[in-house]
């Protein structure tokens, strides 16, 4: 069945949008129904204002009639006022009732009546009242009374009004009409909710109710213990199913609970029978294993006491005898065991004796190299300082270098203005020559005429003494003038010479000087290469004493290190006197006799370093790892290139 | 002028230096002493005429001293000096190296010169004075040039 298949949720929701979907159809239909009813009802309240607006209107042009009738009769202006008042109201409503219509031929008609009533108003009223006004013409207007009717504006109201109460009718009959569907469709969908609920109902009801109806029953059962019912509704995939499904596991579990409480009862009488037979059985194993026990514990007392010789010879009963076997075995595995240990305990204690040696031996050289690299870095600073020193010594030298051949480069110029300057005192010294020459000429030329003086003098006889006189002093003069002269030029010449001469050193010193600005270039070259040289080698230095500082820290750490590992070889070292001791508290037979006899040796030596000379000459029968088997010179040997190294 | 030799009294000489040889003359001899100056050669002229010169308008010879007195012959220089002396009455210029000093002698200092035998030389040389270590020739020059030619 497909509805058993669904959820129950599922069911209910399915019924009850059934049912709602009923109601939500008729209800839609009701809707339209009173949506026509109030168009019906809108129709009728048009006609009625139609027709009291008519009413209204035909009423204030009754009031306009009536006005003129009244002037007419007693000329009053009050009526005038009033007829106005009501020609103004009458124009407004009737555009108002024209605005209104809502058909295009009501419109028509009330034109129509508009029309009517402009029509009477313009020829009729208005003129009857023109005329009653004017006194001349009062009679005119009052005879005009009769004829001013309103037969064709209560023509047009009477048509309107007709056609109005006609269409009021008819909405009156749709209304009704309308109103009766309306009740119909009422009744025929509360009848069909109605049939519909209680066809869902009772559908439910059968496919919910009814199932777990069934199911509580079988549960019940159940409880009751009795397993034998069926429960229905298996195979539904609803929550029936499932409900039943769970009942049906419920009878399961409760059908194995009774198989299983049967089981147990059967069990525990078999257990109980067993457990008496045990109990005779144990009795007698309990003596059997009271003599083991005591030969065991004999056994262990021995093993306890380290007499690994002990064996148990007493045969068990035939249960315990590999017991027995096995402890005897266990004894003997011990003493080989032992006999093993003890042996290579003293192998150990002699291995780590020399480890202790060697540690000693590193410890020392370690320390050594330590203080040599110290001595090393002190050695690598100083040479490092005096480097520096060399280059900044280099450094000034190429400075004092670069002076002094600026200061040879300005001697040649100075060379040079002196070579020029004793040019000019050489071309000087000619022209003085020339002057001296002129000077000479001279003096030669006074002497001349000096003598001619004397020699007329001389002619004049005793009256030129006198003159003679003075021509001798001229020529005397004349003389001394021509030796200065000739003094002169002597002195010209040498000087001459000796310009000669200092030209030709100062061109040599200019040339030496010249010479000398090159050595100086190549000194300063020179000097420049050292100097770069000693920077480079302060530089090498520096990363060798950075090196060597390094080597020197690597050699602290490893001192210490050193010192850690002489620490644990010597610490170890006792460990295996301590080891040995302990190992010969065990008697193994044979060897035992030869390490008792060692036992006093590690407790008399001191702890640590101090016993460093007994360890001295283990080390020296020690050697390259071949413990013991190698000659004495060997190891001693060894020992010596090591301290060399 | 023999007596004049013999004489005592001053004389008054000038002393001329002639290839480093110093000799004299009487100064009443001499007119003129003057600066060496080039002299126009005398064709056909004896070796120790050395030419003629223009002495203010008027011509005269000019004789080498040293090669006149028989000494090796001199070449004028811009040191040399000429003597115009004047022999007789004619003027002649003598080329001497230097003319010394005016120097004046008496007359009893006055020495004979060695006589050495009859030649031509002996009779250019009137005496022979001594001053200091020196020895200076008073040289007679009216045998100075050729008696040819005063005769011609």
């Amino acid at each position: 069945m497909l509805l058993s298949n669904l959820k129950i949720s599922r069911k209910l929701i399915i019924a009850f949008a059934v049912v709602i979907g009923i109601l939500v159809v008729a209800n839609g239909a009701l809707f339209l129904q009173l949506q026509n009813i109030r168009s019906a009802s809108a129709a009728h309240n048009d006609a009625a204002e139609a027709v009291l607006e008519v009413s209204e209107i035909m009423a204030s042009i009754l009031e306009q009639q009536n006005a003129i009738r009244a002037y007419s009769v007693s000329p009053d202006a009050r009526f005038i006022e009033t007829y106005n008042q009501n020609v103004e109201q009458t124009t407004k409503r009737l555009d108002a009732f024209v605005a209104h219509a809502k058909t295009p031929d009501v419109r028509a008609r009330r034109q129509k009546l508009k029309a009517a009533y402009d029509e009477w108003r313009a020829n009729k009223a208005q003129r009857q009242l023109d005329l009653l006004t004017n006194p001349a013409t009062h009679a005119e207007g009052a005879a005009m009374t009769g004829q001013n009717t309103l037969t064709e504006v209560r023509a047009v109201m009477a048509e309107i009004r007709a056609v109005q109460a006609k269409r009021d009718d008819e909405a009156g009959l749709r209304q009704l009409e309308v109103i009766g569907q309306s009740e119909i469709i009422l009744a025929v969908s509360a009848l069909l909710a109605l049939a519909t609920a209680s066809a869902m109902a009772l559908l439910l009801s059968k496919t919910i109710g009814q199932p777990v109806s069934e199911i509580t029953g079988v549960m019940r059962k159940l409880s009751e213990g009795d397993n034998t019912v069926d429960v229905p509704g298996m195979g539904r995939k609803d929550e029936i199913g499932e409900m039943a499904e769970a009942v049906q596991t419920f009878k399961a579990a409760a059908i194995e609970k009774l198989r299983l409480e049967g089981m147990t009862a059967e069990q525990a009488k078999a257990a109980e029978e067993e457990r008496r037979r045990q109990e005779a059985a144990k009795a007698e194993a309990a003596r059997q294993q009271q003599k083991v026990v005591e030969g065991i514990a004999t056994g262990l007392e021995k093993l306890a006491a380290g007499d690994l010789l002990f064996r148990l010879n007493e045969p068990f009963a035939e249960d315990y005898e590999k017991l027995r076997a096995d402890f005897n075995d266990a004894m003997g595995q011990l003493q080989e065991t032992m006999k093993v240990i003890t042996g290579n305990t003293r192998g150990l204690r002699s291995g780590a004796e020399e480890i202790s040696q060697a540690a000693d031996d590193l410890s020392k050289r370690t320390e050594q190299q330590a203080a040599s690299l110290e001595e090393t870095a002190a050695a690598l600073d100083q040479i490092t300082a005096t480097v520096r020193k060399t280059a900044e010594g280099a450094n000034h030298a190429r400075d004092v270098v670069s002076t002094a051949r600026a200061d040879a480069e300005r001697s040649g110029e100075i060379v040079s203005q002196a070579v020029a300057a004793m040019s000019e005192i050489e071309k000087s010294a000619q022209q003085i020559s020339q002057i001296i020459g002129v000077i000479d000429e001279i003096a030669f030329q006074t002497n001349l005429l000096a003598l001619n003086a004397g020699v007329e003098a001389a002619r004049a006889g005793d009256a030129g003494r006198g003159f003679a006189v003075v021509a001798s002093e001229v020529r005397a003069l004349a003389q001394r003038s021509a030796d200065a002269a000739k003094e002169i030029k002597a002195l010209i010449s040498a000087s001459s010479e000796q310009v000669g001469q200092g030209v030709s050193l100062v061109g040599q010193t200019g040339e030496a000087l010249t010479r000398i600005v090159e050595q100086v270039a190549d000194i300063t070259t020179v000097v420049s290469e050292i100097a770069a040289s000693a920077q480079e080698q302060a530089t090498g230095l520096h990363q060798v004493n950075t090196a060597v500082n390094q080597m020197d820290q690597v050699t602290q750490q490893n001192a210490a290190m050193v010192e850690q590992s002489t620490a644990a070889s010597h610490s170890l070292a006792q460990e295996s006197e301590e080891l040995a001791r302990l190992i010969s508290r065990f008697q193994v037979g044979q060897d035992n006799a030869a390490a008792s006899a060692r036992r006093p040796t590690p407790t008399a030596r001191p702890a640590g370093p101090v016993s460093r000379p007994a360890l001295k000459t283990v080390s020296t029968h020690a050697g390259g790892g071949g413990a013991m088997r190698q000659p004495e010179t060997e190891p001693a040997a060894d020992v010596d290139t090591w301290e060399e190294f | 002028m023999e007596a004049a030799e013999s004489s005592p009294g001053a004389h008054e000489l000038i002393s001329i230096r002639v290839d480093e040889q110093l000799f004299a003359l009487d100064i009443m001899t001499v007119r003129e002493i003057r600066g060496w100056s080039a002299s126009t050669p005398l064709p056909h002229a004896p070796a120790y005429v050395l030419g003629m010169i223009n002495l203010r308008g008027a011509v005269l010879p000019v004789l080498d001293l040293s090669s006149r007195l028989g000494l090796p012959p001199r070449s004028p220089d811009a040191s040399s000096v000429v003597v115009v002396a004047e022999l007789g009455d004619r003027p002649v210029g003598l080329l001497v190296d230097a003319v010394c000093d005016i120097i004046t002698v008496d007359g009893a200092h006055i020495q004979a010169p060695p006589e050495l035998g009859g030649d031509g030389g002996a009779e250019m040389v009137r005496g022979v004075i001594t001053l200091g270590d020196e020895i200076v020739t008073l040289l007679n020059l009216e045998n100075a040039l050729p008696a040819v030619d005063l005769a011609a």
